[in-house]
């Protein structure tokens, strides 16, 4: 459905060098490879997460996808179709949300912008009706329809950007960073939607975005892209265990002055009673440890956890 | 057609917003109006050369130009220029719309609309306030003849298509340059002298009116207002309003072009 082949996009990038004026006439440019042959496929109804640094190139292939930038070189089939090569009918079954940006017209009500892409997309006004109640209902934004887009917080400007890309029912979304900026409410309810739109409706999802919860909560499949080559296409999973095979335990123990000191383990922190260890489930089985840690110590309560992704991610990017 | 008719309708819609803009620009109006007319009018006192305008065309030229200011061409459409600088414009981008005929359909409403919110209170103040006022020698006056009057309309409609072409024509080349300063001081330089807003056309010399008729600025005012003061007149309005026309089709199929090759270089700024 979606097939990327060795994308490569170059930008040249103008230095200026200080100086009072700003002007000199010697003007550098410095080429800055967003794309280095970048490949990847994604099959109908995937949802999947694409992470990165900044400027390691996210943006540059969303854009690419999307029709809206030509690469240098690589080839790139989105349902059949080049994007760059036949933008109106490519544009026409894919669905944006930018999450820095707006569609949304500022001074009008929502549901101008609404009806709006309705005719844009030359939409059959029964068809165009049912999505919309459909869409209304289902993002809750009945009471914001008639409210100009300007006077919307952030989070309700956001249910309503979404739903309006899905105004014509793509069978793609593309979502850059959609959640940037929202609290935690907001995330929730905007990450519900996305994964609701992908369940069923079947659209596939192409997610960026820095907010790693996101990719733990939606995304079976993450690809990460660094200075614009992709390094790992796999599930979560498979990260981190290609990572670290390591565990978490957190264990509360009756005693805050008890140690615990055990040679499968190691102590990451203890605070007071409440004590962070490491293991390799490869080395012990997790319910061995435990009843070992029991049979040694009194405890009062035991979480086993797996590191958090944020740390995963942080630890990829620092071996590269 | 279905999209661009929608799109016109909503932007009409925000355009009729901007009323306070419209009665600040009623009194700037009339005011520069006022001391146009004045500069002019002394300017025939003084004069002892044959005049190309009666002072009666004159000042219907002039208050036609006063009504007429927000055709203009002056400022790239607000909302485009915005969205080039921090790059929304590649929403534009992902619609199935031909990006010349879309920025073209905002143009043709952003030139038209705020001289529909002036032009009532405009005419009510130039043609029958002035003469109550004691100066019925300033008065905006009907058009000499029918023909005039018909001919101005079909004028006026090219001139809005013309002026559209020109907008559209100065925001694609801010896709090239980002920052809109240099692009609209440039155009500031061609619409105050080449359309006829600051001097009226005819008043230059013959070297430079000839220069004008290959250059599409004068097709924005000087044509619908020389052709409502009645010094174009007869046959020659039919000649005038074709040559609008050409230049409407001269500007959107080189704007189409000039749209298709940007967008195949198109980088939407930040993020």
């Amino acid at each position: 459905m979606i097939l990327v082949e060795n994308l490569r996009k170059t930008f040249k990038v103008r230095e200026k060098t200080g100086g009072k004026t700003g002007f000199s006439l010697k003007r550098k440019t410095r080429k800055v490879h967003a794309l280095d042959g970048v490949s990847f496929s994604i099959n109908k109804g995937e949802l999947v997460g694409y992470i990165g640094p900044n400027g390691a190139g996210k943006s540059t292939t969303v854009k690419i996808l999307s029709g809206i930038l030509v690469p240098d070189s690589g080839t790139c089939v989105v349902d059949g179709l080049v994007p760059w090569k036949k933008r109106i009918a490519h544009v026409r079954k894919i669905g944006v949300v930018f999450g820095q940006r707006t569609q949304l017209f500022w001074d009008l009500p929502v549901i101008d912008t609404f009806d709006l892409l309705g005719e844009i997309y030359r939409l059959d006004k029964m068809e165009y009706k049912r999505t919309k109640d459909r869409l209304i209902a289902a993002f809750g934004i009945e009471k914001l329809l008639p409210v100009p887009v300007r006077q919307l917080s952030l989070g309700q400007r956001m249910k309503c950007e979404l739903a309006c890309s899905l105004v014509h029912e793509p069978s793609i979304l593309f979502l850059d960073e959609p959640t940037i900026g929202l609290d935690a409410v907001s995330k929730l309810t905007v990450r519900d939607l996305i994964r609701k739109t992908n369940r069923e409706s079947g659209t596939t999802v192409i997610l960026t975005t820095h907010d790693l919860d996101d990719i733990e909560a939606l995304c079976p499949r993450i690809l990460i892209i660094q200075e614009g080559r992709i390094l790992f296409d796999g599930a979560i999973e498979n990260l981190r265990r290609k990572i670290s095979g390591e565990r978490r335990l957190i264990i509360d123990l009756k005693d805050s002055k008890d140690r615990i000191t055990d040679s499968f383990v190691t102590v990451i922190e203890q605070n007071g009673p409440r004590v962070h260890l490491s293991f390799d489930p490869a080395k012990i089985h997790p319910a061995d440890l435990i009843k070992r840690i029991i049979e040694n110590h009194p405890v009062m309560d035991i979480f086993v956890e797996n590191p958090p992704i944020e740390e995963i991610i942080a630890r990829f990017y620092a071996t590269l | 057609m279905r999209p661009y008719k929608a799109l016109l309708l909503v932007k009409v819609k925000s355009l009729f917003q901007y009323r306070t803009a419209a009665v600040a620009g009623f009194f700037t109006q009339t005011f520069f109006g006022i001391i146009r007319l004045m500069i002019l009018i002394s300017f025939f006192g003084a004069t002892r050369q044959s005049i190309p305008l009666s002072l009666a065309q004159t000042v219907n030229y002039i208050w036609l130009g006063q009504i007429l200011f927000t055709i203009l061409p002056f400022r790239i459409d607000p909302e485009i220029a915005t969205m080039i600088r921090n790059g929304n414009v590649a929403y534009e981008l992902v619609r199935p719309l031909n990006l010349f005929a879309y920025w073209y359909v905002k143009a043709v409403a952003l030139r038209s609309i705020p001289i529909v919110l002036r032009a009532v209170p405009m005419i009510i103040m130039a043609a029958f306030l002035l003469p109550l006022l004691g100066r019925p020698d300033w008065a905006l006056q009907p058009p000499p003849t029918l023909a005039a009057g018909i001919g101005m309309g079909f004028s006026l409609i090219f001139a809005i298509l013309v002026s559209a072409g020109i907008t559209v024509f100065a925001s694609l080349l801010l896709l090239l340059f980002i920052s809109q300063d240099g692009v609209v001081s440039f155009l500031y330089v061609l619409v105050w002298g080449l359309t006829g807003i600051l001097v009226p056309l005819p008043f230059f010399p013959d070297v430079l009116k000839n220069m004008f008729y290959f250059l599409p600025f004068r097709g924005v005012m000087d044509v619908p207002c020389q052709i409502y003061s009645g010094s174009i007149h007869g046959t020659s309005i039919i000649y005038e309003i074709g040559l609008q026309a050409f230049w409407v089709v001269f500007l959107v199929i080189t704007g189409t072009l000039l749209a298709k090759a940007l967008t195949k270089r198109v980088t939407a700024q930040g993020g």
